[in-house]
């Protein structure tokens, strides 16, 4: 009998199941068409919710970080899986080889990066890209600055051709 | 300032890092090079199969490459693009020196290409090309059928055969990019309307049309050969020395594909309200009168 009811229950369960996929479904395509804002938001609203917005397919965003402190924001967020590509500007990020660390800790599954890697590293410091990389956009800058700079000219910037 | 031979450790672990990544296909790197010289060795590279991109930068000037550098290049066979932003003929003349298994699709920067240098070029696969002409015709294009991409300028010291040069880019029928600069110096390329209608007629393909410092075009009609008024996304015309009557603007309109417009110094009247031309053209994202990149 107990084999029986067991079994009752099982049977019970697998409808319930089925509506919790499907109320996740719903939810992972409801948050495809949400800005990174409204995502956000969505994350803290519901434990679902939130199960949702990290269990749904990549959105493959592009971002920006311009500061060491971006880097940690990004790191640390929820939702960094979603960032696909991200470009390092400026000299902070460039004169803080932790972030890079960082990154290559907490956002191995990046496809795309553009940074700067100031030159030479500390001593304690290896040099270590997110592992997953297929497009890396490396400005070499040698402290001090060699003949014409940083070498990184803007205007020459070829990577929407590819 | 660190001292070139200071560089050259921490540049190959730079490297080193760079090609341990195992899904690696596209590597930009951008290195202030040191006396216009790379500060390292490029060996590295070679262990990456999927590696398809290498830019090496040193603001305008001409990289000083040493034969090995030169040859740890001409060892990347699995490169599509090798883009500097100046290449000299000599530089060119010993990256291609034959026999060689070089794959390059890309090259950007070139010139002032002589005949030998563009009997070169055509033992890679290109499909973009940027180069100054330093001679009267460009008949080596007919060997490059795959091209996509050509930026045309003249730099010689005679004058090119205008004609014989366009008739060359209309035979590169999967252009989908073409940009001629013709220049306000000495020798350039002073295409008229009628030549750059017979070109653009054999160019079905065409998305990208971009016109700089045009002196002997007259009028815009050449924007209706061929199936430009299907094709064309985007169109950049700037500069022209020689103003366009300001109805040729009936030309530019007929565009219906548009995407983007850069007008700047073309008409010789202003245009009276540039706010209506996303009315007029049903799929204009971007109107400028002013710099634009694309």
């Amino acid at each position: 009998m107990l084999h029986v009811a067991g079994a009752g229950v099982a049977e019970a369960a697998e409808p319930l199941v089925a509506v919790s996929q499907l109320h996740r479904h719903a939810l992972e395509c409801v948050f495809a068409f949400c800005s990174r804002a409204e995502l956000a938001v969505a994350v803290v609203v519901a434990r679902d919710w939130q199960a949702a917005a990290l269990s749904m397919a990549s959105l493959q965003w592009t971002t920006y970080v311009q500061e060491p402190a971006d880097v940690r924001r990004l790191c640390s967020s929820p939702l960094r899986r979603h960032v696909d590509y991200l470009s390092c500007f400026g000299d902070a990020v460039a004169a803080d080889p932790e972030s890079l660390q960082l990154l290559s800790a907490r956002m191995a599954h990046l496809n795309g990066l553009d940074i700067t890697v100031r030159l030479p590293l500390p001593s304690h410091v290896t040099l270590q890209f997110p592992a997953r990389l297929r497009l890396l956009d490396l400005t070499l800058h040698f402290e001090g600055g060699g003949r014409g700079g940083s070498g990184r000219a803007v205007q020459c910037r070829s990577r929407g051709c590819h | 300032m660190e001292d070139g031979a200071d560089l050259v450790a921490p540049f190959n672990a730079a490297l080193e890092a760079a090609t341990d990544l195992e899904q690696l296909e596209t590597l930009y790197v951008y290195v202030p090079l040191v006396e216009s010289a790379i500060p390292g060795s490029l060996t590295a590279l070679t262990r990456v199969p999927s590696l398809r991109g290498l830019q090496l930068e040193d603001g305008w000037n001409v990289p000083l490459l040493s034969d090995a550098h030169v040859a740890e290049l001409r060892a990347l066979t699995q490169l599509q693009t090798l883009a500097f932003n100046r290449v000299d003929t000599p530089l060119l003349r010993r990256l291609l020196a034959p026999p060689h298994a070089l794959q390059w699709q890309e090259l950007r920067g070139l010139g002032p290409l002589t005949e030998a240098d563009a009997a070169l070029l055509v033992s890679l696969p290109l499909h973009t090309l940027q180069a100054k002409l330093a001679m009267e015709h460009a008949d080596f294009l007919l060997q490059l059928p795959q091209l996509t991409a050509l930026t045309l300028s003249a730099a010689g010291d005679g004058p090119p055969d205008t004609e014989r040069i366009l008739q060359a880019v209309g035979g590169c029928a999967q252009l989908r990019e073409l940009k001629l600069l013709d220049g306000v110096k000495a020798y350039h390329l002073h295409f008229s309307s009628a030549q750059l209608s017979n070109c653009l007629a054999r160019l079905p393909l065409l998305q990208k049309l971009q016109l700089d410092d045009a002196a002997m075009l007259t009028t815009l009609a050449f924007l209706t050969a061929g199936s430009l008024r299907r094709t064309l996304h985007e169109l950049v015309l700037r500069d022209f020395s020689q103003r366009v009557p300001l109805a040729d603007l009936q030309f530019v309109l007929q565009l219906h594909e548009l995407r983007a417009l850069t007008l700047r110094d073309v008409f010789d009247a202003p245009l009276s309200s540039p706010a209506d031309l996303p009315c007029l053209l049903p799929h204009l994202t971007r109107f400028s009168q002013d710099w634009t990149f694309w």
